[in-house]
């Protein structure tokens, strides 16, 4: 597994840390009203890795996942992931569409849609967290969902990046509804020149110094 | 009679929680859409009395859709379903053309109290 990179400092991974907290928290409020059910959520992890360390962070490149991904487009460009354990997606997807599912790697059509427009609500709510923060206005595209191998589907996404930046910044999140606890975990991969541009519109939020 | 909701969204999962919402508080749902391009296509022999568009869809979104359906219509009322993430867009569709808007994820109450005042 690679190692985390420090791009950030301390002090800076707390704040995304509290962007995470908003975000989770919309998010939260989001999963409530799609479930019809209390679900709180709480960050348990917020690092900045280098890409190839993703699939490491996940359980190993040859680890069965599904992702639900999306570009992001506006004032930063690159690519939103959310991760869902697989063996947990059946449930999810049931409990979103209300009918049994049985197989996590064959949903039906409906539990596809259903666990794509939950990871596109949930970056929504990320991005909107992060545009309260440092301004920035996000917008992302039509979500993708892939169910593969880690490294697999980290290969599918990254080639939808122009410039690769090769870091990744992610806040893990937990869920919690009715007791159960699943575990998401929010990629954000920005390209080269939007990294620099979040950092500094990070930095000037924070009231920091920018490279600008 | 019940008033006619044509539904566009890409995502069937969303098309159906608005199809259970509506028509349990007494609306037909005259015809579904998963892209802009189909929505105007089917406004023109369908024409409900109200579209709820979904705003990013693949081929065409629903920015441009509205506009579209405002050149064949310009007294056509639509309402914009986006989630939070898209809200700086939600301007622009207002400005296209569109009544209001509902956030996703939605609580049905809201959509039902949007769709009475956006029908008036």
């Amino acid at each position: 597994m690679g190692e985390e990179t420090k791009p950030f400092t301390d002090f800076q991974i707390d704040a995304l840390k509290e962007i995470g907290n908003i975000g989770s928290g919309n998010a939260a409020t989001a999963l409530s009203q799609m479930v019809g059910r209390r679900v709180d959520m709480s960050v348990t992890k917020v690092l900045v890795l280098p890409a190839d360390a993703i699939a490491g962070f996940l359980g190993g490149i040859d680890k069965n996942v599904a992702a639900v991904h999306m570009p992001i487009y506006g004032e930063m460009l690159g690519v939103a992931l959310i991760f869902f354990p697989l063996e947990r997606l059946s449930e999810l997807s049931s409990m979103l569409i209300g009918r049994r599912e049985e197989d996590p790697s064959n949903l039906s059509e409906l539990g596809q849609s259903a666990i794509k427009e939950l990871g596109s609500i949930l970056t929504g709510a990320y991005l909107s967290a992060l545009f309260r923060f440092c301004h920035l206005q996000l917008i992302h595209g039509v979500p993708a969902l892939a169910i593969d191998m880690a490294q697999a589907v980290l290969d599918t996404v990254l080639v939808e990046l122009e410039q690769r930046e090769e870091v990744a910044i992610v806040i893990e999140t937990e869920f919690l509804e009715n007791e159960k606890q699943l575990t998401g975990s929010f990629f954000l991969l920005p390209e080269a020149d939007s990294l620099k541009k979040f950092f500094n519109a990070f930095s000037k939020a924070l009231g920091l110094p920018t490279d600008a | 009679m019940a008033h006619r909701i044509m539904l566009v969204d890409d995502a069937s999962f969303m098309r159906m929680m608005l199809k259970n919402i509506l028509v349990g508080s007494g609306y037909e749902v005259a015809g579904e859409a998963e892209n802009g391009a189909k929505a105007v296509e089917q406004y023109k022999s369908l024409k409900p009395d109200l579209v709820i568009m979904d705003i990013i869809m693949p081929e065409m979104g629903g920015i441009d859709a509205v506009r579209e359906i405002m050149k064949l219509n310009p007294s056509a009322k639509v309402l914009m379903c986006s989630s939070m993430g898209q809200q700086s867009l939600v301007v622009e569709a207002i400005q296209a053309g569109a009544k209001d808007f509902i956030v996703k994820p939605f609580q049905p109450s809201n959509v039902v109290e949007a769709v009475k005042k956006a029908l008036g």
